[in-house]
């Protein structure tokens, strides 16, 4: 063995507890790093592997059927840039029933699943053979609790036909509410009049980017009747889709491992820093004795980095641990075998990172020992400490223990620096953490629905006036207000936005406006705060295409939804005289009994009306996950920063403890000793707090901005600043004090115990 | 370790505890002074049993009631000379003024008031000891312990400072010195007391050689 693995590996074992902290700390900063990165590159594969085991196609479009035939829409097959097809199918939005439970899906009329495109994986049962028979996709069956054998309605038709469930698949469309029937079926399940769309799924030559795709579909616009392209998605859009909420949660997971490797950094270079100040005298002598300058920083080195590696076999399998459940829960929705979390590169990237981290943390204080001149070291012994903050703290009248305490936080400035920052990295994480929950919980408040109570729409024929006057009939209905829901195209703009339009009193709804008002007059709109993707402006008129048609709108005003643009039924028919509304909004009298309202409108109209109550809203799908995910990571660096604390009180106690000795020999109580090493901790808690908190609040704003990118949202942080309320931040601030101190209990009672007459005695 | 140890010391004595190495001279001090407990066996300084005081109360007893001084002086070098002696005085809760003219006053005595605002790493063995001694003295301690005060310091210093402490006992200071050096006590002492491995061999009254030295 080298005589540097000698004394490195001896210097372990003596510092047993010191190598315990850094081997907690580095642990917990591995494992949030390797779940970080086992997470980065697991979660898009699954889609990725969907897409090519299934062979998805690029676009999935729908045509509408009253403005183009089938065989024009099956013609686009053989366009020049389109390489693979599948289709045209019949779609069309179908009620169904089971039991009491009423839902509605959209149903396609397709006799086989495929085979080398556009192939829907039957996971459980089989496909379609007959008449009588439908598959559902699996996530509906889970949520409907939906078994195979099950007989269900269809109640687009008046005979109300019953289906029986034969299978569950996927494909590589993540929306839910989904079903495949026999193509001769379809039409016998919806009336003659109602609304249907051919269906096509495409591969092009070149479909990379939004772009790409834009072309693509503008070729098949080009190549069927004007109009006709009632909507199209794309791989990318069901990608994103897919990887929404793992998006999220990767942007937390990626910024708490760097947060943590950063404290990791922060508390190994304090503890070397702290072992080299308190090991004068045992450099000099290895100098005497022919170590290197080189060679006695590999000794400080290796004994940091024997607990690196000890952290890291315990944090990698454990952050591969940690990120199964996400992974799994990304599989699943694909029905793909649940991907292995261990992921070799990603792991030893993982370790090498952390391993890096900490050496490099441990190599800056080393090289100072490196440097150290043999003869001065060993005279000396041991680093002079500063001497600040006493005097003025004294003239503040501020009693002597807690005097020298306060001293003694920046004794060592460069220790005490380095313990507030890490103090520092605890609180700006809580800050974030409340903040995230906070704007959390006001989104949920701003876009909490408009005040209706119920929604329903009408299948099968139904008429809209004859909606209208059942729900009029009802003595609780107040306000009945129809929507529609479509793109609106925008020239020279490769992607179309999302548009809700509005018949009746919609402004007695009382959507929440964050600028200007309400429409009032045909040619008005109200832009969506959430997703403004050509930053069009409140003032501002735009030109758009309606159904194929140009429309001029005028900016009015702006809400907190969830679309882009709301116009007003007067703007919409002007483009589409005809069109009626299929979904209605009601209002109901204060004090109505929702439950009952909806039982008497589905007595009134069992087949064609689905009536159901508007579900509190629940917020964004990954609250629960991200909040936990905040709670559980803000624990960990919670205690990284507490074990900071601990290990830099350790140091100074030990370092201090001739002092401490003189002190209890001149009268100190074991009480006052304690007194003094605990507000040492408060002062750097205070210091780390303050700093702590205009940290935090900037990350929140980071993090709340790159995710908002990642969800699309043209939404920044700057909506939500008020979320961070100063009681929240005191109280924050005040933890960090807490976990300073909570820290600086073992040392003070090490330290209140000290013998003096062992200390001194051996000097 | 001491053994069956029966003494007893008088107020404003200046009593010498000598013996070898490991003979328990510190130990007798540190006795004196709760910085240690008997096993067995009872010690009262000043009317207080210390075998009856809690750690705190121990504490206590000694910000007030004791004062010592070390052979490596044992300062605190993080605090200037006039703060390592006020820090004594702030313990026991002192005002700040009246500490502060004691403290000076002391330093004054002893002859190093021109460096109270100095650090201890800058001072001499000599004056370091004088910064200890106005330390012990700052509380008025009943009991003024002295565990080889001269150990550290050469034998002129030395001299300097056994006769500072002289001059403090023929003002009514009590003092126990712990020391080896026979020529200390036979020229400073007024009472000897041998020990032995623990044992008392020996407690006697040491005429002082000479009286030139006092000041």
């Amino acid at each position: 063995m080298t005589p540097v693995l000698t004394k490195a590996l001896a210097d372990v074992r003596r510092h047993r507890l010191q190598t315990l902290v850094v081997f907690i700390i580095a642990a917990l900063g591995i494992t949030v790093g390797a779940m970080g990165g086992t997470l980065l590159v697991q979660t898009s594969s699954p889609y990725d592997r969907a897409f090519a085991d299934l062979a998805g196609p690029q676009i999935v479009a729908n045509f509408d059927s009253q403005k183009v035939t089938q065989s024009q829409v099956a013609a686009t097959a053989s366009l020049p840039g389109v390489t693979e097809s599948a289709g045209p199918w019949i779609v069309a939005a179908v009620p169904f029933e089971k039991g009491n439970a009423k839902f509605a899906l959209r149903l396609l009329g397709r006799d086989n699943p495929g085979g080398n495109f556009d192939r829907v994986e039957v996971v459980r049962g089989r496909w379609v053979q007959r008449a009588g028979e439908i598959v559902v996709t699996r996530s509906f069956a889970i949520s409907n609790k939906i078994s195979l054998g099950d007989p269900i309605s269809a109640l687009g038709t008046p005979d109300k036909p019953l289906l029986n469930v034969v299978g569950e698949a996927v494909d590589v469309d993540p929306s839910s509410n989904r079903g495949w029937v026999s193509s001769d079926q379809v039409s016998s399940l919806i009336l003659t009049d109602a609304p249907r769309d051919f269906q096509m799924a495409y591969r092009f030559r070149s479909a990379a980017t939004r772009a790409d795709i834009r072309r693509d579909v503008n070729a098949l616009e080009a190549a069927t009747p004007a109009g006709s392209v009632a909507g199209y998605a794309s791989y990318l859009d069901f990608r994103d889709s897919y990887n929404f909420n793992n998006s999220l949660i990767l942007t937390f997971l990626l910024a708490f491992a760097v947060l943590a490797l950063g404290a990791v950094a922060v508390i190994v270079a304090n503890v070397v820093t702290g072992s080299v100040l308190a090991s004068y005298r045992e450099i000099g002598i290895l100098k005497a004795i022919g170590f290197t300058p080189r060679q006695v920083v590999m000794v400080f080195v290796i004994q940091m980095l024997v607990p690196g590696l000890a952290a890291g076999v315990v944090g990698v399998p454990l952050g591969a641990i940690a990120s199964k459940p996400l992974l799994d829960q990304a599989a699943d929705a694909m029905s793909l075998p649940p991907p292995t979390p261990l992921a070799p590169v990603v792991d030893l990237l993982a370790l090498a990172l952390g391993l890096g981290v900490i050496a490099a943390a441990t190599a800056f204080p080393a090289w100072r020992a490196g440097r150290m001149n043999a003869v001065a070291a060993i005279t000396t012994g041991t680093a002079p400490a500063g001497r600040y903050a006493k005097r003025r703290l004294r003239w503040w009248g501020v009693p002597g223990q807690l005097m020298l305490g306060a001293g003694d936080a920046f004794a060592r400035p460069v220790r005490g620096g380095l313990t507030a920052v890490a103090i520092l990295v605890g609180v700006a994480t809580l800050v974030f953490a409340s903040g995230l929950y906070s704007a959390i919980l006001k989104f949920n408040d701003v876009f909490a629905p408009p005040n209706f109570q119920v929604t329903v729409s009408r299948f099968g024929g139904y008429s809209d006036a004859a909606t209208i006057d059942l729900l009029q009939r009802q003595s609780q209905t107040n306000l009945v207000v129809g929507d529609h829901q479509l793109q609106v195209a925008v020239p020279g703009q490769p992607d179309p936005v999302s548009s809700t339009v509005l018949r009746g009193s919609s402004q007695q709804l009382g959507f929440q406006l964050a600028e200007g008002r309400w429409l009032a007059a045909p040619g008005e709109a109200v832009l969506g705060v959430v997703f403004n993707p050509y930053h069009w402006r409140v003032g501002q008129a735009i030109d758009v295409q309606v159904a194929g048609k140009p429309v001029q709108l005028r900016l009015v005003g702006a809400c907190y939804c969830f679309w882009t643009l709301t116009m007003d039924w007067s703007t919409y028919a002007a483009a589409v005289p005809n069109a009626l509304p299929t979904d209605y909004w009601v209002q109901l009298r204060p004090g109505t009994n929702v439950d009952a309202y909806v039982s008497q409108v589905s007595a009134g109209q069992p087949d064609f009306l689905f009536a159901q109550p508007v579900s509190a809203v629940s917020g964004l799908d990954i609250e629960g996950i991200l909040d936990a995910l905040v709670a559980a990571l803000a624990v960990i660096l919670g205690a990284i920063a507490g074990l900071g604390v601990f290990n830099a009180l350790l140091l100074t106690t030990r370092e201090r403890v001739r002092d401490i000795a003189i002190l209890k020999a001149l009268g100190m109580t074991p009480g006052q000793v304690s007194a003094m090493v605990m507000t040492s901790a408060a002062v750097l808690g205070v210091v780390g707090a303050l700093l702590g908190i205009p940290a935090g609040i900037g990350l929140y704003r980071y993090l709340v901005d790159a995710m908002a990118r990642l969800a699309g949202f043209t939404l920044s942080s700057g909506t939500f600043t008020s979320a961070l309320n100063p009681a929240q931040l005191i109280l924050v601030a005040l933890a960090g004090v807490l976990v300073a101190i909570l820290g600086a209990i073992l040392p003070a009672q090490w330290a209140a115990r000290t013998s003096v007459v062992n200390v001194l005695n051996l000097e | 370790m001491l053994d069956q140890l029966n003494l007893e010391v008088a107020q404003g004595e200046f009593v010498a505890v000598m013996g070898p190495s490991g003979s328990g001279k510190s130990t007798v001090l540190n006795l004196v002074a709760g910085l240690d407990r008997p096993t067995t066996g009872i010690i009262t300084v000043d009317g207080s049993a210390l075998s009856e005081l809690s750690e705190a109360d121990l504490a206590r007893f000694r910000r007030s009631r004791i004062g010592f001084v070390f052979q490596f002086f044992h300062l605190l070098n993080n605090l200037s000379v006039l703060d390592n002696v006020l820090i004594a005085a702030q313990l026991t809760g002192a005002q700040e003024a009246p500490s502060r003219a004691r403290a000076l006053g002391l330093l004054d005595e002893l002859g190093i008031v021109t460096k109270a605002r100095e650090y201890p790493a800058k001072l001499s063995g000599g004056e370091r000891q004088r910064v200890a001694i106005a330390r012990a003295l700052v509380n008025r301690p009943a009991v003024l312990l002295a565990d080889e005060p001269t150990g550290a310091l050469d034998s002129h210093t030395g001299e300097q400072v056994m006769e500072l402490l002289v001059a403090l006992n023929q003002s009514g200071q009590t003092i126990l010195l712990a020391t080896h050096d026979l020529e200390l006590v036979r020229r400073y002492s007024r009472r000897l007391i041998n020990l032995r491995d623990g044992k008392l061999t020996g407690d006697s009254q040491a005429p002082r050689q000479e009286e030139a030295g006092t000041p």
